[in-house]
């Protein structure tokens, strides 16, 4: 062989190692890429599924707050029942009060009024009370017989 | 070298193939997921919620109404309730009824303890009513006439039958008092006088002052010819006097024997300041029964002069005397005869037109 085709089959050699390097890093590259783009997808995945089972799980716990809260007015509940017995015996002890309430401001009235009417009887037999009264009525008699005569006249 | 490069690169190819497999799986999960079912899963769940909330709030208002219609009918919470309802509504009406006769008894009460003013207040309002009457006939825009029938001197024994008369007749005079006119004819008792003047008032006759003593004359009378301090101490005398008989204040003033006699003796602008200054108009008559100066008038002459004296005028004030039996036959048969003839009959009160308008007939 001589030298000078020894220096070929070298040069040879050297380029079938650098092809073999390159091809190593587009190999390496294209695996990187589709190991990133393969975690993203998964990452996304799990986003979605999880905003998915987070709507569902608001929803479930809307769903328990409105059944505890029809709960708690449940008109088949004997609780609730109890309840409604329950405003009953405070509107009849309600009205109980006011009953007993008026009687005493009846007692009251009552009172005031055997006063007023004492009152209005001693005024009323007073002397001076019937004579001025009798001017008093005399005079509105008069007045009147007068206003019609302006009207009709 | 070359070898090992080879191997490597094999190794790295079946790395790529796997990592590319893994992120097509990765894609096609993504593209896979069930987003639609989660989704609708979540909506049937608020639906579900929905529904209960509605429910509850259709039962937290059937309580509500529940609890509002036992508060607002009674009835509605058994027998019980039924009765106590019963109950409520007669008290409640008893209430309202005992309030309202409560609410007026006290102003009966009221109205009784203040008679003297409300008397008074509506006598004020009484006078301007016949003053308005007045004007209306002085314009000539009504067809009524007046006649002030004026009863000088009493009270006496006759003052009674005048008050029986005018009664009967529904009719209105004046009464000029004079305590001492008449005491030595008819030797008065007090109380009887007391007793006619209140009656006076009671029947709404107005009552006014005549003085005490109405001795005018000349010689002896302590009106005009004794000096102002003698006709002042007569008239003030008359004032107390009606004031303590009936609690009214009187306010016009008619001389004795008439205004001309007081002026032609005393100062005039004196007489009248005092007057003034005691709350006193004056007036003397415009027409005149005679039954004073002239002893041959009879019950017939005094009616046909007040007929014919009063008809002559739409506004009259007619002078007589209650201490004259004629007179009190003359009232009563003129009276009927001038209401036919249109003539109304009123009290005299100091608001009336006539003062100071009254044309001045001598007896």
């Amino acid at each position: 062989m001589s030298a000078r085709h020894a220096v070929h089959r070298k040069k040879k050699s050297a380029g079938s190692v650098a092809a073999g390097l390159v091809l190593m890093v587009l190999l390496l590259a294209v695996t990187a890429g589709a190991v990133y783009m393969g975690l993203q997808f998964r990452s996304r995945y799990i986003q979605r599924r999880g905003e998915a089972e987070a709507a569902v799980a608001a929803a479930q716990a809307e769903l328990e707050e409105a059944q505890a809260q029809y709960a708690a007015v449940d008109p088949d509940d004997p609780a609730n029942a109890q309840r409604l017995t329950d405003i009953r015996e405070k509107v009849l002890s309600e009205a109980r009060e006011e009953e007993q309430k008026l009687r005493d401001e009846l007692a009251e009235l009552d009172a005031a009024l055997k006063d007023t009417e004492a009152k209005l009887a001693e005024l009323e037999s007073d002397e001076d009370y019937a004579y001025y009264k009798a001017i008093y009525d005399s005079y509105a008699e008069g007045k009147a017989y007068v206003e019609e005569l302006l009207a009709d006249h | 070298m070359k070898s090992f490069l080879r191997i490597i690169n094999i190794l790295l190819l079946v790395t790529a193939l796997a990592a590319g497999a893994f992120c097509a799986w990765m894609w096609q999960a993504g593209g896979r997921f069930p987003e639609e079912k989660y989704a609708q899963e979540a909506e049937s769940l608020r639906a579900q919620a929905e529904t209960r909330r509605a429910e509850t709030a259709a039962a937290v208002a059937a309580q509500e109404e529940n609890a509002a219609a036992l508060r607002s009918d009674l009835r509605s919470a058994g027998e019980e309730g039924a009765a106590l309802a019963e109950r409520l509504t007669d008290l409640r009406a008893e209430q309202e009824e005992k309030a309202a006769r409560l609410e007026t008894l006290t102003l009966d009460v009221e109205g009784a303890s203040s008679i003297y003013e409300r008397m008074l207040t509506l006598r004020k309002e009484y006078a301007q009513t016949i003053r308005q009457l007045e004007e209306k006939i002085v314009a000539g825009e009504s067809d009524v006439k007046i006649c002030y029938w004026t009863l000088d001197d009493g009270p006496t024994y006759h003052t009674q039958q005048f008050l029986d008369a005018a009664r009967e007749m529904g009719v209105y005079v004046t009464f000029f008092t004079s305590r001492e006119a008449n005491d030595s004819a008819y030797n008065d008792d007090p109380a009887v006088e007391r007793d006619l003047l209140r009656q006076e008032a009671m029947a709404g006759h107005a009552i006014q002052n005549h003085s005490n003593s109405h001795q005018y004359s000349l010689v002896a009378g302590n009106l005009y010819t004794m000096g102002m301090d003698s006709f002042k101490e007569q008239v003030l005398l008359q004032d107390e006097w009606i004031y303590e008989c009936t609690g009214l204040k009187p306010d016009i003033f008619r001389f004795p024997g008439g205004s001309a006699h007081a002026f032609s003796r005393l100062p005039r602008e004196e007489v009248l300041a005092f007057l003034e200054e005691n709350g006193y108009v004056w007036i003397d008559w415009s027409c005149d029964i005679f039954d004073n100066a002239r002893a041959d008038q009879t019950a017939q002459t005094e009616y046909a002069n007040a007929v014919y004296e009063v008809k002559t005028m739409d506004i009259a004030v007619l002078l007589s005397h209650d201490w004259n039996a004629n007179t009190l036959s003359a009232f009563q048969r003129a009276v009927p005869v001038l209401k036919e003839a249109g003539y109304v009959f009123l009290p005299l009160f100091s608001e009336s037109w006539t003062i100071g308008n009254t044309e001045i007939v001598f007896s």
